[in-house]
């Protein structure tokens, strides 16, 4: 008989979970979160030295103050290269099952030292970083993963309000919960307490001239259908993470609620989901105020600590 | 009746060294568990709704709610605590949603432990050993489906996991309290349920059952040495024991009950008797023809030459050139069950099946060449499905943010699909996109069974029946149905309608008149010209024991 250990997850003696989140929280059997690795995970993250010209830290494009993502359509690196991705939220990917906009990483642990060694972010081989930090990227990778997990939000209006608390949302703000979960179909992807399906979907963003400049998930499948497919990012705090989309193309929240609107950008992979929603300017009104209503405190650290 | 019973005696065989299970009640409701010492068990009594419990040895039965029958209130599912002093359960409110609420044993006045709309459907699992919990399930109203600890103090939640669109069919509690044992779906995309234990303080969790079968609704042994589930890993579906220390499996799972049919588990007491419930019956298609006057022409015969017993619902479609039906397949599980679509081609006698990608499938009705199915899919969505008769793609039509899993009502027009809004409109989705038009607003009464003709619709609003121009306008009532609601409408001619109740077929004259019985029993139809398609049956829920289950 097959029986596998799936995943520890944090200590009921330990921190108290926001609302809106599960109490399990995934964590590998070998990286257990702990204090002492969650802060050398957190100095790392604030390191310019794993960077080749020790310009970039990790923390330079994930903002804490701005739910850990910058304000750049683009990701920028050293020497200011432009990379060809929007630089996601890292709120909640402990609760993430693919990261990066493609998934191809599919633990926190694969993820966290890739754009130390890519060229276009961070340049650093992961020898040099060693010899920089005294630690071994094993090391480094159980540290980082273990911040970022503990990189959380929830308690906001919209947790208030599915907690009980009818009236946390006001009015217009339940018409586009029902929108959100009705016509509008947003739910259909951005679902669950971190509001996303953690699954891949091609909306027709990055579609131009007849081609995906970025195949996103088929670089990783090598599947033709999914061509211009992304994943699903969280839908927590997205009022504070303009631009939008895997490439910062939209720059505000109406704007994404129109490119949906009209049922997303046609092309040969479009997801079948995708049909135009003829929302009237009051729906969608109500759905940017819903996306606000959907921002709350982040905290990060072990224990955790509120980002002001 | 003494036929179904020899049928169910050789289901339920036993295995080695196992007594006999034996049948301790029928037409039970299945809503209710056994208490841990095995003394009572909690159940629904039908006809009022209320919270009752039966004393297993003496037979005596005692409600613990007192609910007017008339404000359609109603208890669900509910669990005992270890002590047997408590029941908590479900009770569907009067604002249509479902509170955990908790009572004593003797009665008295319920207390609500948590109400909140937005957790939509409560489900009482279990209790901690020391009854300070109370696991429970949420179905919320995204249709995200959580494992929570309600305390049965203060009533305060703690989510422990979310589980996207897939609700466990069973949850225990390990007799030391640490883990809680659940069912799930193995993987993205199967059907298959895997067995989990996750620890009660959200610390770890681990896959125990992992096979290539259908592992569900698991219960902890007393002793905690053993979690009891179903499986139907040998080609049936039986009763296994797997044995386990701190939550992880040790070695292979023993088959302790076989061919256990359409089983439906309920506890396992401190004791080791097992107790579950079995659907028995059947359900079938019929088709017969009736005279210009209403009488039978000719007997009417069953349809469908595949998975006789499994049908119901049946649907013509719009030139009669093919009928479709719903058939259940699999085992069964609390409230849903697994069906798949037949449609029969009436030229060739040939029978196709559809299985569409859908959690549930509800009703089934005609859009020209397409079918309209009423249910909820993979996504946690509910409400109208278009599903095409070539394999293709379903997809929704019509997805209502307040409909429940078996979705919305609705019914191919000229000029789109009209379907129920929020339980009280009827609001037209005309072809191929464009602003929805609402045709009929209702004042608070829940409108279903939609049918129209040429020029009118019919349908039942609240307990009455109503037509209106296809506008919406002039509106007239006709018949109370009072408590018996119809379950199929549809017009007879100009001046008259069917509808189906109390399993026989009626009509209905627009001119006053009394309803008139038709000779085809019923307990849904499909009506095309004079040719009427329709369900016949008889089901039954009974509660079986197997006593000392486990060595």
């Amino acid at each position: 008989m097959r029986w596998f250990l799936l995943w520890a997850g944090i200590a009921a003696a330990g921190p108290q979970t926001p609302l809106g989140l599960d109490a399990y929280l995934p964590v590998p059997p070998d990286n257990p979160i702990a204090a002492e690795t969650a802060a050398l995970g957190r100095a790392l993250f604030f390191d310019a030295r794993l960077s080749r010209d020790g310009s970039v830290s990790c923390a330079t494009c994930h903002e804490p103050k701005r739910a850990f993502t910058d304000t750049r359509p683009l990701a920028t690196g050293i020497g200011a290269q432009v990379g060809t991705r929007r630089t996601p939220a890292l709120v909640n990917r402990g609760y993430g099952r693919a990261f990066f906009w493609d998934g191809r990483a599919g633990t926190l642990e694969d993820q966290v030292l890739k754009p130390i060694e890519n060229p276009i972010e961070m340049d650093l081989p992961l020898a040099e970083a060693a010899l920089r930090t005294g630690h071994e990227p094993a090391v480094m990778a159980k540290a980082l993963a273990t911040y970022v997990r503990t990189i959380r939000t929830g308690g906001s209006r919209y947790d208030r309000f599915l907690a009980g608390d009818r009236g946390a949302l006001d009015e217009r703000e339940q018409l586009g919960l029902r929108l959100f979960r009705g016509k509008a179909q947003c739910a259909s992807c951005h679902l669950g307490p971190n509001l996303t399906d953690e699954r891949f979907h091609n909306t027709g963003i990055g579609f131009r001239d007849g081609r995906f400049a970025d195949p996103g998930r088929a670089s990783v499948t090598g599947a033709a259908g999914d061509t211009g497919a992304f994943k699903t990012p969280t839908l927590r705090n997205a009022a504070e993470r303009a631009p939008y989309m895997h490439d910062g193309s939209l720059a505000t929240l109406e704007d994404v609620i129109e490119h949906y609107d009209k049922g997303g950008i046609e092309n040969l992979h479009l997801d079948t989901e995708m049909q135009p929603l003829q929302l009237t300017a009051d729906e969608k009104a109500a759905l940017v105020a819903l996306l606000q209503a959907m921002t709350g405190p982040v905290e990060a650290g072990w224990p955790p600590e509120r980002i002001e | 009746m003494m036929r179904v019973l020899l049928i169910l005696v050789s289901l339920v065989l036993p295995a080695a060294d196992v007594p006999k299970p034996r049948k301790i009640l029928s037409n039970a409701n299945l809503l209710g568990m056994p208490s841990p010492d095995g003394r009572w068990l909690s159940y629904v009594d039908t006809p009022s709704g209320d919270l009752a419990v039966l004393h297993l040895a003496t037979g005596d039965a005692r409600k613990l709610t007192k609910q007017p029958r008339r404000k359609g209130e109603f208890a669900y599912f509910s669990t005992i605590a270890p002590d047997s002093r408590s029941v908590a359960f479900a009770w569907f409110n009067e604002e249509g949603f479902y509170d955990l609420r908790m009572v004593g044993i003797d009665g008295g006045v319920p207390r609500i432990l948590y109400r909140n709309p937005e957790a939509g459907f409560v489900q009482p699992c279990a209790w901690s050993p020391d009854g300070s919990q109370i696991l429970t399930l949420f179905f919320r109203k995204d249709n995200i489906s959580q494992i929570a600890l309600v305390s049965a103090e203060s009533g305060e939640v703690r989510v422990l996991k979310s589980l996207q669109w897939v609700y466990p069919k069973r949850m225990d509690f390990s007799p030391d309290g640490r883990f809680i044992v659940y069912d799930s779906f193995a993987r993205d995309g199967v059907p298959e349920r895997d067995i989990f234990v996750l620890a009660a303080d959200g610390s770890r969790e681990t896959r125990l059952i992992d096979w290539p079968s259908n592992d569900l609704f698991p219960f902890w042994s007393a002793d905690g040495g053993t979690v009891v589930f179903t499986s139907d890993r040998a080609g049936t579906v039986d009763v296994w024991a797997a044995a386990v220390e701190d939550g992880a499996l040790q070695g292979e799972p023993q088959r302790v009950l076989e061919s256990a049919g359409r089983v439906l588990p309920l506890g396992l007491t401190r004791g080791g008797s097992y107790y579950f419930g079995v659907r028995s019956g059947w359900t079938e298609v019929y088709a017969g023809t009736f005279t210009q006057d209403g009488r039978a022409d000719g007997k009417a015969a069953p349809v469908p030459a595949t998975y006789p017993g499994r049908n119901f619902a049946p649907a013509w479609s719009p030139d009669g050139k093919r009928l479709a039906w719903l058939s259940r397949r699999g085992s069964e599980n609390f409230g849903q069950e697994e069906r798949v679509i037949t449609v029969r081609d009436g030229a060739t006698g040939k029978e196709r099946e559809l299985a569409p990608r859908m959690a549930h499938l509800e009703t089934l009705r005609w859009d020209g060449d397409v079918l309209l199915v009423s249910g909820s899919d993979g996504r946690g969505r509910a409400g109208l499905f278009r599903v095409p008769l070539d394999g293709g793609r379903t997809e929704p039509v019509v997805i209502e943010e307040s409909a429940g899993f078996r979705g919305i009502e609705g019914v191919a027009m000229r000029d789109g699909i009209l379907a129920v809004a929020e339980g009280t409109r009827l609001v037209l989705h005309p072809r191929g996109g464009g602003e929805t038009r609402e045709i009929y607003r209702s004042q608070g009464s829940r409108i279903r069974l939609i049918t129209p003709d040429g020029e009118r619709l019919a349908f039942v609003e609240g307990s009455h029946l109503v037509t209106v121009s296809i506008s919406g306008a002039d509106r007239r009532q006709w018949f109370d149905f009072g408590d018996a609601a119809p379950a199929g409408l549809a017009w007879w001619d100009a001046g008259s309608l069917l509808f189906a109740r109390d399993a026989k077929l009626w009509r209905l004259a627009l001119d006053g008149s009394a309803p008139r019985a038709l000779p085809f029993p019923a307990l849904d139809f499909s009506l095309r010209g004079r040719e009427v398609a329709f369900t016949l049956g008889r089901t039954d829920s009974e509660i079986w024991v197997a006593e000392r289950l486990l060595p």
